[in-house]
């Protein structure tokens, strides 16, 4: 839910559409490919707030906590293809992990992002990559994501100890564990853009090219996510299946 | 303590003379950092809330404080046009001051002693007290103001002017050092000691007054010092007959008063040590207030504190009244020569004032304040490369402190308002319509299970009171017309509910009802309810839900009791730390520092108070505790109250650690009641997967607190508290209907970004839409496991179909009472069909619903009951929503059900065994279908 609505402004940003700058005009004929990209995480790391960033180029100081979880869509171009992102921003706190399997089975790629002005969302990071490694999809792209650098750079000249010391998760330490995992790494700030839109290009760029050429698995046809295990769709029906059927 | 009738609303009956004042300021940094600037205006916004609810018979009322452009503040308070202000004539040295004699200055010095006495208590120093913000009300009564603004602005820390006169300021408040004790009430001490001189000898305290400030305070730097190096004698005289004093700058009459001398009046003698006391120069020698108020000076002057007019808490309260109609309320109209604003509290004197058009901003405005410059010239003209010290700057008004007050006209208000109530007023009519919404050829589920029950009037009046809008002939709520406000809502009722919340006059009678009715809680929940279904007047909406929700009893006790503060290194503890500052934060309230403590504190409270209840913080309740604690943000122990009693009310088990199954549950009965009541969008979103677990969960977890902003969630929650259980998951089906053709036409991700931005809801339209799909809807249809107060008639056949099936099952008593409405389709074979069938019903074969669908679309029923061989009802159900019939459920336990002797005989159902049933044989392709035309349900009525 945006906070936009919220406040009752106009707004509708090209969402769904995301025909935003990245894409060029004369590439509107190229189908775009989806990519199904979910966002793990501890609460307030920032999950929102980067993909805010990378679809609306906006940042929201304490935007409202997402609960459940919130869907949106952004294309992007790499080289000759257009990638459309259907990303899946899931909530933070651990309550609603169960719901978790419901948005990351079937994902092509996960970014898992820490706060690097707190340890501890480290290691719940972690613990997601160890998650998604044995029960997602086997070829799932993963980038780890430590956000908020902002609050780590030094501001001015002088200031550079103590914003220093505010940081809890030092780069090297995060990058060697990323390495040894098999992870893209990263390091961002959704607040004033750095970094964001490489997570994206780069997951782009490593998701295996048949994968995204061939055409995909029926279930991620319509990009949704598959029911949790105990509770199937409706008449036992998979989406997939009935959308291309006349009856 | 429990009554929702506030000290003000009890004592506004005393005021006289009210007129309202504003005076305006601006927060620390106004031009260069907006960021600090709009910090400290919030911290100002929620610091102020506090001082709306200080009463006291010496003091103003702070009424309300307004944000307006540029993060100037409005500060609206009660105001009277006589001040001791008005004693002083003349400008610096030639200050000419009228004395006034020892018995009058008497009573003075102890009414403002008991006013600091009570701010102290509430933890306010009034650190700015100067003789224009002593007030003096119609009867002469001291009224101090401007006493908050040094609490509001943190001990000044928050704006970037001095607070207080420096003529008035004793040194400690200047020379502040680190080993002094806090900035206590003994400042205003002096201040008042100085006051009384000057009034009483008729001169200034210091000399050349207003000028050289420089000197001002280096004469009061010398007399902390003195006093520092010399020690105060504890004599009266402290340090008054000593020779320093002569080099201060203090006037001589001030001094004569003070210094012993030979002609000492004896009489005066008492006055003389009381401002002694009070110009003591070490705080730690100098009396509190509270302290004062004994000195000699005031004994055995018949002063006393028994205001004979003033009441306060508690009030007698009873849940039953027995009271004399006759005499015991005088109808307004009676007294046809009161001021129309008499005995209204100044709050809801300046709500009127504002929906009568009023704007303090554009008031002021009007009135010349507030011309901004415009920027360039603001730019200095010359910066003097030595220094840095800018010359030519002009000073925006817009931008600096002033301490002119501002009164508001309330003449316009008064015009509007005698219109309003007068004679010549629109006359208030019940509009049977609107509450009812009946329609003579539909089903009436709400109506349908008050006649139904036990003929037991107790029993009606309780579902009465659940569940019915208000009804014109229900003779029963009509007693409310008893209390003075003979005449229940209006004609207005008709237009929309926006518009009747910004009518004054409309708003006025509202309030009028709802405040009588407030202060007779409990006896009068039931009529509160009762008018709440029309609407609920925003200005005392907290109460009123307070009152819905049946608050009562000692809530202070009951919020007091509950450890709140101590720091816990759980998660929990954790999770609520980084979503308070993330809740609602466009509220100014919740963005406040203070708000954010009490969000806090109630979020912690609520988790420790349902420990046993096996209630856990999930993300979301920030919101759900939103609306209450914005309401109630002066009395946290009832938005804690509101919020324990509403979340078992309507969220019963949600918050549990394990509440899969509960939220499951919710989500099914949603898409079941979404088929039976639109099956074209049911079937769009059911095919491409759109399922509610993605979109919905947000609503329901927050009762939509998390997905609409406040304003749309207060009007949502009135209808939601008075409304039947089930309104809140029929509001999730109006919104989905409003964006229906938007969503008809979009695929998976289309819909998905709708949920995710919602466009404009109506959220008046959609309760609406929502009460009418309620009062057809079955209460089998609609049954739960965890609904919280199980409705009447429903406990029994609560078998809801397993979850993923699309549609709803219905239980054989909500058939029967479809009567002709529904169109019973029986799928079993022709064999099992000739051997009893629900009478009227029409027997087929599934597989043929392509071919028969005109057919039984020209039945023209309006509910479609599926009964079939056990396991196949589902399926066929379904494919009736996909071929877009209607209220479509399955009975629940097919033909056997009733086969079964049920115990209450109204309930059975004659089984049909017509074997010569007619056949409609619709010779299509082979399709043919049955119908049985012995209407036994007729013999039994």
């Amino acid at each position: 839910m945006s906070n936009n609505s919220r406040q009752g402004t106009a707004e509708s940003p090209a969402r769904a559409g995301g025909e935003s700058n990245n894409v060029p005009s004369q590439n509107n004929n190229l189908k775009p490919v989806q990519v199904k990209l979910v966002l793990l995480g501890e609460a307030a790391v920032g999950k929102s707030s980067l993909v805010l960033r990378f679809v609306n180029n906006e940042f929201q100081e304490n935007k409202e906590p997402t609960i459940g979880a919130a869907f949106l869509t952004q294309k992007c171009r790499l080289e000759d293809k257009v990638i459309k992102f259907e990303i899946w921003d899931t909530a933070g706190q651990e309550r609603f992990h169960s719901l978790a399997p419901m948005y990351y089975r079937n994902a092509q790629a996960a970014v898992v992002v820490y706060d690097v002005t707190k340890s501890a969302s480290l290691d719940k990071a972690k613990s997601w990559v160890k998650e998604l490694q044995r029960q997602a999809n086997p070829n799932i792209v993963i980038a780890l994501a430590g956000n908020k650098i902002d609050l780590v750079q030094p501001t001015e000249e002088g200031e550079e100890e103590s914003a220093e010391s505010g940081r809890q998760v030092p780069t090297d330490e995060a990058k060697a564990y990323a390495m040894e995992a098999g992870l893209l790494f990263f390091e961002t700030s959704a607040k004033k853009g750095d970094g964001v839109r490489d997570v994206f290009t780069e997951i782009a760029k490593k998701i295996p090219l048949e994968l995204m050429m061939s055409p995909r698995p029926r279930q991620i046809v319509n990009g949704g996510p598959s029911p949790l295990p105990g509770l199937p769709r409706a008449n036992g029906q998979n989406p997939g299946q009935n959308s291309g059927c006349s009856c | 303590m429990a009554t929702f009738a506030t000290d003000k609303e009890i004592n506004a009956s005393f005021q006289s003379d009210v007129h309202l004042g504003v005076s305006s300021f601006s927060a620390v940094a106004g031009l260069e950092d907006r960021d600090v600037l709009a910090t400290a205006t919030t911290e100002i916004f929620g610091r102020f809330q506090a001082l709306k609810t200080l009463l006291h018979p010496n003091i103003c009322e702070y009424v309300e404080i307004v944000k307006g452009k540029h993060d100037r503040l409005f500060v609206i308070f009660e105001y009277h046009m006589n001040h001791l202000g008005k004693l002083y004539q003349g400008e610096g040295g030639n200050m000419q001051i009228t004395r006034i004699g020892i018995s009058m200055l008497r009573e003075w010095a102890f009414q403002i002693l008991k006013a600091l006495t009570y701010l102290n208590q509430n933890g306010i120093t009034h650190h700015n007290l100067d003789p224009h913000n002593i007030l003096l009300d119609a009867e002469g009564k001291v009224k101090l103001a401007d006493y908050g603004l040094f609490y509001m602005t943190n001990g000044g820390a928050d704006v970037d002017f001095p607070i207080g006169y420096p003529h008035y300021l004793p040194a400690e408040a200047i020379y502040r050092q680190a080993d002094m004790p806090e900035v206590t009430g003994k400042v205003d001490v002096w201040s008042l000691g100085v006051i009384l001189a000057e009034i009483f000898t008729g001169s200034t305290f210091w000399k050349e007054n207003d000028k050289d400030i420089e000197k001002l305070f280096f004469s009061l730097w010398m007399l902390q010092s003195f006093v520092q190096e010399e020690g105060e004698t504890d004599d009266d005289a402290g340090v008054w007959n000593k020779l320093i004093v002569h080099q201060l700058g203090i006037n001589d009459p001030i001094l004569d008063f003070l210094q012993d001398s030979a002609d000492d009046d004896l009489a005066d003698l008492d006055f003389r040590n009381f401002i002694r006391a009070c110009l003591k120069v070490d705080v730690s020698n100098r009396c509190s207030p509270e302290q004062l108020l004994s000195h000699p000076f005031f004994s055995g002057h018949g002063l006393s504190d028994n205001y004979k007019y003033w009441w306060k808490k508690p009030f007698l309260q009873s849940q039953s009244i027995d009271f004399d109609e006759e005499n015991m309320f005088i109808p307004i109209d009676e007294q046809p020569n009161k001021d129309v604003l008499y005995g209204i509290p100044l709050s809801q004197i300046y709500y009127f004032w504002k929906l009568a058009g009023g704007d303090v901003e554009t008031e002021l405005a009007k009135r010349g304040f507030l011309l901004s410059t415009p920027p360039i010239e603001r730019i200095p003209r010359t910066v003097k490369v030595q220094d840095g010290k800018e010359e030519g700057t002009t000073k925006d008004t817009a931008f600096l402190f002033s301490d002119t007050i501002y009164t508001l006209s309330l003449k316009e208000l008064r015009q509007r308002l005698e219109v309003a109530t007068g004679p010549n007023r629109e006359t208030f009519e019940w509009d049977t319509d609107y509450f009812m919404l009946v329609d003579e050829d539909d089903m009436n589920f709400l109506v349908d299970e008050m006649s139904d029950d036990d003929n037991s009037s107790t029993k009606d009046d309780d579902i009465l009171g659940k569940y019915l809008y208000p009804d014109p002939n229900n003779h029963k709520a009509s007693l409310s017309s008893t209390n003075g406000q003979t005449t229940p809502p209006t004609n207005n009722i008709k237009l929309p509910l926006l518009i009747r919340e910004k009518d004054v006059g409309y708003q006025f009678q509202r309030v009028a009802l709802f405040s009588e009715l407030l202060r007779q809680y409990p006896a009068s929940r039931d009529e509160i309810i009762h008018h709440a279904k029309v609407d609920i007047p925003p200005f005392l909406r907290g109460r009123i839900w307070a009152a819905i929700l049946g608050i009562y009893g000692d809530y202070q006790a009951l919020y007091d009791s509950y450890d709140k503060e101590t720091e816990k290194e759980t998660a929990t503890d954790r999770q609520i730390d980084v979503d308070v500052p993330r809740c609602h934060q466009y509220n100014q309230l919740l963005s406040s520092p203070i708000g954010h403590e009490k969000l806090r504190r109630l979020l912690k409270c609520f988790i420790v108070a349902n420990a046993n209840n096996k209630l856990v913080y999930w993300q979301g309740l920030d919101s759900l505790c939103a609306p209450f604690l914005t309401l109630n943000f002066n009395d946290e122990a009832l938005a804690f109250s509101c919020l324990h009693t509403f979340i078992p009310k309507f969220l019963q088990d949600v918050f549990l650690f394990d509440n899969s199954s509960v939220i499951a549950e919710y989500l099914a009965v949603f898409k079941h009641l979404l088929s039976f009541h639109d099956p074209e969008l049911s079937s769009h979103l059911n095919k491409i997967g759109y399922q509610p677990d993605l979109y919905a969960i947000p609503w329901f977890l927050t009762l939509f607190t998390h997905v609409f902003p406040l304003d749309k969630t207060y009007h949502l929650w009135d209808k939601i508290l008075v409304g039947p259980p089930s309104l809140p998951l029929f509001t999730g089906i109006s919104i989905l209907r409003q964006l229906r053709d938007l969503l008809l036409q979009s695929e998976f991700n289309e819909c998905l970004a709708f949920a995710e931005s919602f466009p404009d809801v109506d959220i008046e339209k959609c309760i609406q839409s929502a009460l009418s799909m309620c009062k057809v809807t079955p209460p089998s249809v609609i049954y739960r496991v965890h609904e919280p107060f199980v409705t009447p008639g429903a406990s029994h056949n609560g078998i809801q179909g397993p979850k993923e099936e699309l549609t709803p099952r219905i239980s054989l008593k909500d058939l029967v009472k479809l009567k002709n409405h529904v169109l019973v389709i029986d799928t079993r074979s022709e064999l099992e069909f000739s051997k009893g069938h629900f009478p009227l019903s029409v027997n087929m074969n599934p597989v043929h619903l392509e071919q028969l669908a005109q057919t039984l679309r020209q039945e023209n029923k309006k509910y479609h009951v599926v009964l079939a061989k056990k396991g196949d009802g589902p399926q066929f159900a379904a494919e009736l929503v996909y071929a877009n019939f209607s209220r479509v459920a399955v009975l629940t336990g097919s033909i056997d059900v009733m086969r079964v002797d049920t115990i209450d005989t109204k309930e059975s159902v004659p089984v049909c065994t017509c074997r010569s049933s007619k056949i409609f044989g619709s010779k299509n392709g082979g399709a043919i279908y049955w119908k049985c035309t012995q209407n036994l349900m007729k013999q039994t009525q």
